[in-house]
């Protein structure tokens, strides 16, 4: 198992009334899995992928990466597990514009502290498979919106972790460009990676193996 | 590791634009804080050293208090029968206290005896035994000067007399009685004797006589007395009188500045002596340095809290300004703590060489200021200290690093993850 979520509740306090975003959610991803998530506006998407990757902690239960508890405690650790474990795919790509692509593709390997020959191939390997190796000493600013996902899947690859965390990864995208990130997002599947997508697009609820919807702060199976 | 100095390294050349703001901002204040530093620290040295050493007295004259008096006579003796050589030790390590000139009053009866051309004169004569440094200005010649500290028998005494005397023998004495009128320069070097133990009304058994000259002429000290030399006359009083211990009619106690003068004095007039001093003029002069001083370091605080307030929203607005990269930076794996290092590192870094930067455009301005800038006796010159140096360097560096403070909880606390 990848991802074994159990009983995770958040609570906010909203306008000084406590509000319960997450309210004991189960959720748990194998190797291929391909799971969309979700639900309206405010309902605790994101946050429940904060809480997933370590950034946000929980008010009760826990989340296990590759059997790996997350230290929500200690920041050190959480942190490096966020480094390792999890790619991150934002729904605004989040570059940095003045750096070409190779330097953005190896930004989570540098904070890793392993830039050897071996991830530089990998990071071009994985350029040249996400069809921008030509782009790789362009720098991003200049990229296209579909070009820029996908320098962000690939710096979400680098350090090979078996969970991708997306959130709204099309959401910024026309709906040609958004049809070949997901195809992209598809062919994780194929190297064996879990992936959780928060979006609200129907062709990707179509291919994924399970939708769900967060209604209330608890977890609705769709399909 | 070698990967996370590389982050480190861009992140110190990272946001150009605001790192420059932000180094500027600590070479400018810097250099104002220095340079209001370096201006107040002159204009006190030039008034301590122009305006206040130009206006002695920095020396007490310290005497016995003298008794009550009826008619002619005085009640009883004086507090004390002179200074001791305790008191004068406890004069000595008073605060501000650079030097205790002890005088002696001769204790026997003294006559001077004058024979020139075929003339011949003699007149009872009192004398005060004064040290060297004293006097020191005033003996003219190597030798006189030799004598004055190694009196020896065979050995003319020098003889120092206050001008006093030449004045009223010149205005006074000289025309009436048909004598000529003398000048200091010919007179410097004439010989007579002194009648130590005798004078037209006493004789004390075993007076002797002794050879003189004249060595030069003082106002520094305000007396109708010869001047002789202190050790010799002590010599003597303790040949003639029974009192071995010595003891001394006044004291002139040097002091370092005007304010010591002040202090001082009182210590000394509360010891029980008699003291005198132009203590009001040092008091003013005492309280127009503070004045200046006053001022200056309130112009200095005012400096400096522009100056930290600057730096520190300079600091302050280039890290909020970075938010999105640090955002990305934690959500992609970064820790809390290699975080704020790293930001700490740059704004050190940056504060550092803007520290750096400032003192080294104070240096140049100082040196063109004091090129340039000539007001009747005004030198600027670099006058920070150690300390001072090193405290702008220090808190050049540490006021942006901790600026970021602010910013990175806000990071840490608030909201991590946008999207």
């Amino acid at each position: 198992m990848i991802l074994e979520a159990k009983g995770i509740v958040k609570i906010y306090n909203i306008a000084g009334t406590r509000r319960r975003i997450l309210d004991g959610i189960d959720l748990a991803l194998d190797r291929g899995d391909i799971v969309s998530l979700t639900g309206t506006s405010g309902c605790g998407k994101t946050t429940l992928l904060h809480v997933i990757s370590g950034i946000a902690s929980p008010d009760h239960g826990s989340v296990r990466i590759n059997g790996k508890r997350m230290a929500y405690a200690f920041d050190l650790l959480a942190s490096r597990m966020r480094n390792r474990e999890i790619g991150f795919i934002f729904q605004t790509f989040r570059l940095l514009p003045n750096e070409t692509v190779r330097t953005n593709v190896l930004l989570p390997a540098r904070i890793r502290g392993l830039v050897d020959k071996r991830t530089k191939e990998y990071a071009e390997e994985l350029l040249d498979r996400l069809k921008i190796y030509k782009f790789r000493n362009t720098k991003a600013a200049v990229l296209s919106g579909g070009q820029k996902q996908r320098v962000a899947i690939a710096r979400a690859l680098v350090n090979r972790p078996d969970l991708i965390l997306a959130d709204e990864p099309t959401a910024n995208l026309d709906r040609k460009t958004a049809a070949g990130i997901l195809d992209v997002i598809f062919d994780l599947r194929m190297q064996g990676k879990a992936v959780l997508v928060v979006t609200h697009d129907g062709y990707m609820h179509e291919r994924s193996d399970r939708v769900y919807a967060i209604e209330d702060g608890k977890l609705a199976a769709l399909s | 590791m070698i990967q996370r100095m590389i982050l480190i390294v861009k992140e110190i050349g990272g946001g150009a634009f605001a790192s420059i703001a932000v180094l500027l901002a600590v070479v400018l204040s810097v250099f104002a804080l220095g340079l209001y530093r370096i201006i107040g620290g002159n204009l006190e040295h030039y008034i301590r050293s122009r305006f206040a050493a130009s206006i002695p007295p920095d020396t007490i004259k310290v005497s016995v208090r003298q008794p009550r008096s009826i008619f002619l006579f005085e009640l009883g003796r004086p507090g004390t029968t002179g200074i001791s050589g305790e008191e004068l030790g406890t004069m000595r390590r008073m605060d501000g206290v650079t030097g205790v000139y002890p005088v002696a009053a001769l204790d026997v009866p003294l006559q001077a005896k004058v024979s020139w051309l075929g003339f011949s004169y003699q007149s009872d004569i009192l004398a005060f035994g004064v040290p060297y440094p004293l006097v020191r200005r005033d003996i003219m010649g190597k030798e006189y000067r030799f004598d004055w500290e190694n009196p020896a028998r065979g050995r003319p005494v020098p003889v120092v007399v206050p001008r006093t005397i030449l004045r009223s023998y010149n205005d006074g004495m000289a025309a009436p009685n048909g004598l000529p009128r003398i000048s200091e320069r010919g007179a410097i070097g004439f010989g007579f004797t002194l009648v130590l133990g005798k004078s037209s009304l006493k004789s004390i058994r075993g007076f002797a006589q002794s050879g003189a000259v004249i060595a030069g002429f003082t106002d520094r000290i305000d007396s109708l007395a010869l001047f002789l030399p202190l050790r010799l006359v002590l010599s003597y009083n303790k040949k003639f009188n029974l009192d071995p211990r010595a003891r001394y009619q006044y004291a002139y106690v040097k002091v370092r500045d005007h304010a010591s003068l002040v202090r001082v004095s009182s210590r000394i007039s509360a010891m029980g002596f008699d003291v005198e001093a132009a203590t009001t003029i040092s008091r003013q002069i005492t309280r127009l340095i503070r004045n200046v001083r006053l001022v200056a370091g309130s112009l200095q605080l005012v400096v400096i809290l522009i100056a930290a307030i600057a730096v520190s929203f300079a600091a302050a607005i280039a890290t909020f300004g970075r938010l999105e990269y640090y955002r990305l930076l934690r959500v992609i794996g970064c820790s809390r703590i290699f975080l704020t290092g790293m930001v700490f590192i740059k704004y050190a870094v940056l504060g550092l060489a803007g520290a750096f930067a400032g003192t080294e455009l104070l240096h140049y301005a100082v040196r063109r200021l004091a090129e340039s800038f000539h007001l009747a006796g005004f030198l600027i010159s670099w006058n920070l200290s150690p300390d001072a140096y090193h405290a702008a360097i220090l808190f050049g560096a540490l006021i942006p690093a901790v600026s970021c403070v602010p910013a990175l909880l806000r990071l840490y606390f608030k909201d991590l993850a946008r999207d």
